[in-house]
């Protein structure tokens, strides 16, 4: 048996219904991420439909490679945050504390290789303002939101590096228990969020422009 | 208990290779010369690989009705957003 603390808090009286309102509580922030990042989705469909051509060449100018091994690894990501998760239920201790820690590396190449693909996009000149590096002023309009919705996603993807962080400590010196505990799926559902919201913008950001 | 380990690890390779398998896809469908094709292709690709990770990674499948409906809710929301939005957004571009 294990001797971390047990999971079940105030006002709950049942750790199934602990569980459930847990999940639901996530669910329900969830869908209000989707709102907020669907209201930047919102700006660039309708700048997109104002400007396609610029849009289009402004498009061309994203390094597809990074963009797309950046898609590959947090895809992993979430295979890993998966496998932990149901180990965590399965109540496979170690399997899901290794789980728990890919995530975060792979989550760490991501940042790191959004940090050269960043360096690069500075190097071409391609952050809006007087030295801007294309032509078409409506090429402005893409990047403006190619920075903020890749910004906006690296830091929704830095805090949730730091909540499986906690998971990863905390359950590695059994300070919680990690079987059935409903923080473990809070923390994965986000972390799938996560790499939802970068399976979306994938194609708007990368795939423009290429035949 | 191995045998439960390799049984999640099955599991969720396989949804993992569809992933790959589109990814993939979609990658070499941008090159293709198809117009305006390429973005519905695209989106329709990561469309595809958004539900797989919300069904079967996140276990929306097997949720209970009330998880599914918040889930739903922030759809239906979204939709409503666009759909209000670009009937305004489409029918100024139509009139000028």
């Amino acid at each position: 048996m294990s001797t971390a603390p047990r999971v079940l808090r105030e006002p709950w009286q049942e750790l199934s219904r602990q569980r459930q309102g847990a999940t639901f509580g996530i669910w329900v922030f969830l869908a209000s991420e989707a709102l907020f990042f669907g209201s930047l989705l919102l700006l660039y469909t309708v700048d997109r439909i104002s400007h396609p051509q610029a849009f289009i060449m402004a498009g061309r100018e994203t390094d597809i490679w990074y963009g797309t091994i950046n898609t590959a690894v947090l895809m992993t990501s979430s295979l890993t945050m998966a496998v932990a998760s149901q180990a965590a239920e399965a109540d496979m201790r170690r399997l899901t504390i290794w789980c728990l820690s890919a995530t975060v590396a792979l989550g760490m190449i991501f940042l790191v290789l959004k940090g050269f693909e960043y360096a690069e996009d500075f190097d071409k000149h391609l952050w809006p303002g007087i030295n801007f590096a294309l032509k078409d002023p409506a090429a402005q309009l893409f990047f403006s939101l190619y920075w903020t919705l890749t910004g906006v996603h690296a830091i929704h993807l830095t805090i949730g590096l730091g909540l499986i962080g906690r998971l990863i400590i905390m359950g590695g010196r059994r300070r919680i228990q990690l079987r059935e505990n409903p923080q473990v799926e809070v923390t994965a559902l986000y972390w799938h969020l996560v790499d939802v919201i970068w399976i979306i913008l994938y194609p708007l950001i990368y795939l423009m422009g290429r035949s | 208990m191995n045998t439960s380990a390799y049984a999640i690890w099955r599991r969720n390779i396989l949804v993992w290779l569809a992933l790959v398998v589109l990814l993939l896809s979609t990658l070499g469908a941008a090159y293709l010369p198809l117009g305006g094709g390429n973005l519905v292709v695209g989106v329709a690709i990561a469309a595809t690989k958004a539900a797989l990770v919300v069904a079967l990674f996140m276990g929306l499948r097997q949720a209970d009705t009330l998880i599914k409906l918040a889930a739903a809710a922030g759809i239906v929301w979204l939709t409503f957003m666009f759909a209000l939005t670009l009937s305004d957004v489409l029918a100024r571009l139509s009139n000028s």
